[in-house]
């Protein structure tokens, strides 16, 4: 290890040239400014960042593969979107509700309350529709509330590091999945710069700023060159790797016991719906 | 003298992950303190404490006799007042920086304390003398050097002229020559008085004269 000693000579120096004003406190009175815009703002960036980092350390069921859940909502979506029987919904909704019992309190509100929201959305957007089909102009807000629950639920008990392996799994090509991958990374890189330079802004906010908007412009334009950056430092990188344009990602599928609870479970639901529909 | 800055049994999570345990801490007006510890060992946490960034789970921080809570730094005059005193210069200049130019970096301050245009002319012009960077002063902070970039954000930080100055790893990445320009720099900045703290992971590197080091082992408690 170097060790660094100062120079006695050019502290010195630097001593005799500064600034007389930094040897003295200020008297400083600062004015009141509002500045809930910037607040809100470091709070929003922070809020989601919260939210991928929370996504990442999700907890994984060991039994269900991300690959199998990804299939199953796909389904139940398919499913619930063709469906016109109350009775199909009512049972998909018993089963999501029997599924909810098992998370803690926290992640059904972080369930619910999107899926609420849109099925609150549909219902004030198709209300209209009540004065003439009263009988089944709800199956729409409930059709809603059911696939979003699906989706929410699927991408709170999933990282998206399985996620996106898994669609591997489903054929999607290399180069989507290895966009999407780098796109989640650097929401978190730059979500990250973001944040740290409106907490400088934040820090140094010490009287009137008559030019807020401006600040924020310059924090958008900074993390865009960021981006710009990393950009081509992963591109470089990536070259120096022998990249030539083609992903691959390993799936290896040996078959196992939980493999058949799978296919049951796929099983069920098809016979549930083809049965509620009156094909069966 | 009566205690600048006083930590009382504080401790901070991350998650229930701990990064402040049981931390008791004084600090008087115009003394040099040097945090060591190894790598997440809370050094960087204490101080985004200090800068009322975080706040404790529990335990109390009072800074010149006043109380920082969430409820005290809602007040906005208080919060600014309290910004005012404390210079942050962060780790990564490159998330500090966020004006298009040097000048306009450094004015930042000034034109936020409602300086007019010619007295924040003058003090950006005495810092960015003193710091040996005037001939970067209509340059884009993004384009200097990681030694420029860190003299940039010192003088943007100083150009408030705080009462206590805080750097977190100011040595990191930097080659042998801004290494000693820095160490210098706190060297001098330390003599005129006014109270420093500095983190650094060895504190054989930064251990200058008359320094009171204060080391966090990985259990995240002061030795």
């Amino acid at each position: 290890m170097i060790q660094i000693k100062p120079s006695d000579d050019h502290s010195g120096k630097l001593l005799t040239n500064m600034p007389a004003w930094l040897g003295d406190n200020d008297d400083y009175q600062p004015v009141n400014d509002n500045e809930n815009f910037l607040s809100k703002t470091i709070l929003s960036v922070i809020t989601k960042l919260t939210a991928l980092r929370e996504n990442s350390t999700a907890h994984t069921d060991v039994f269900f593969t991300a690959s199998f859940k990804i299939f199953l909502t796909i389904l139940l979506i398919l499913f619930i979107s063709l469906s016109h029987q109350l009775l199909f919904l009512s049972i998909v909704l018993s089963g999501f509700l029997i599924y909810l019992c098992s998370l803690t309190g926290c992640t059904i509100l972080r369930i619910l309350k999107p899926a609420a929201f849109a099925a609150l959305f549909s219902l004030l957007i198709i209300l209209p529709a009540a004065l003439f089909e009263r009988s089944s102009f709800f199956l729409l807000p409930f059709k809603v509330f059911l696939t979003t629950g699906a989706v929410t639920a699927l991408a709170l008990s999933t990282p998206f590091y399985s996620i996106t392996k898994a669609l591997g799994g489903l054929h999607i090509p290399g180069l989507f999945i290895m966009i999407l991958d780098l796109t989640v990374k650097y929401i978190v890189l730059l979500g990250h710069t973001a944040q740290e330079l409106l907490t400088a802004l934040h820090l140094r906010s010490v009287g009137k700023n008559h030019q807020k908007y401006q600040s924020l412009g310059n924090i958008l334009g900074m993390t865009f060159i960021k981006s710009q950056e990393y950009a081509l430092a992963t591109h470089d990188a990536m070259l120096c790797r022998c990249f030539t344009g083609e992903y691959h990602i390993s799936q290896q599928h040996h078959m196992e016991i939980r493999y058949i609870v799978y296919v049951m479970i796929i099983i069920i639901l098809s016979s549930i719906y083809f049965f509620t529909e009156g094909y069966l | 003298m009566t205690a600048l800055i006083k930590l009382s049994h504080i401790n901070y999570s991350y998650e229930k992950i701990p990064a402040l345990h049981d931390i008791s801490l004084e600090i008087k007006s115009g003394e040099f303190i040097l945090l060591t510890g190894p790598n997440g060992c809370g050094k960087s946490t204490l101080f985004k404490l200090l800068n009322g960034l975080i706040f404790p789970s529990s335990g109390k921080y009072f800074f010149d006799g006043q109380p920082i809570t969430p409820l005290s730094l809602k007040d906005n005059l208080t919060a600014k007042k309290f910004h005012k005193r404390i210079g942050y210069v962060f780790q990564n200049p490159d998330t500090q920086l966020f004006n298009p130019t040097v000048y306009d970096e450094v004015a930042f301050g000034p034109r936020q304390m409602a300086f007019t245009e010619s007295a924040t002319a003058a003090r950006v012009t005495e810092l960015l003398d003193f710091l040996k960077i005037s001939h970067l002063k209509n340059r884009a902070p993004y384009h200097l050097s990681g030694g420029e970039k860190k003299k940039v954000s010192i003088a943007a930080v100083l150009a408030l002229n705080p009462d206590v100055l805080m750097m977190d790893e100011p040595l990191n990445g930097l080659d042998e020559k801004s290494q000693i320009w820095i160490k210098d720099f706190i060297s001098a900045f330390s003599a005129v008085g006014k109270t420093m703290l500095i983190t650094n992971h060895e504190r054989d590197l930064l251990n200058i004269k008359d320094s009171r080091i204060i080391q966090f082992n990985e259990q995240h408690q002061l030795v």
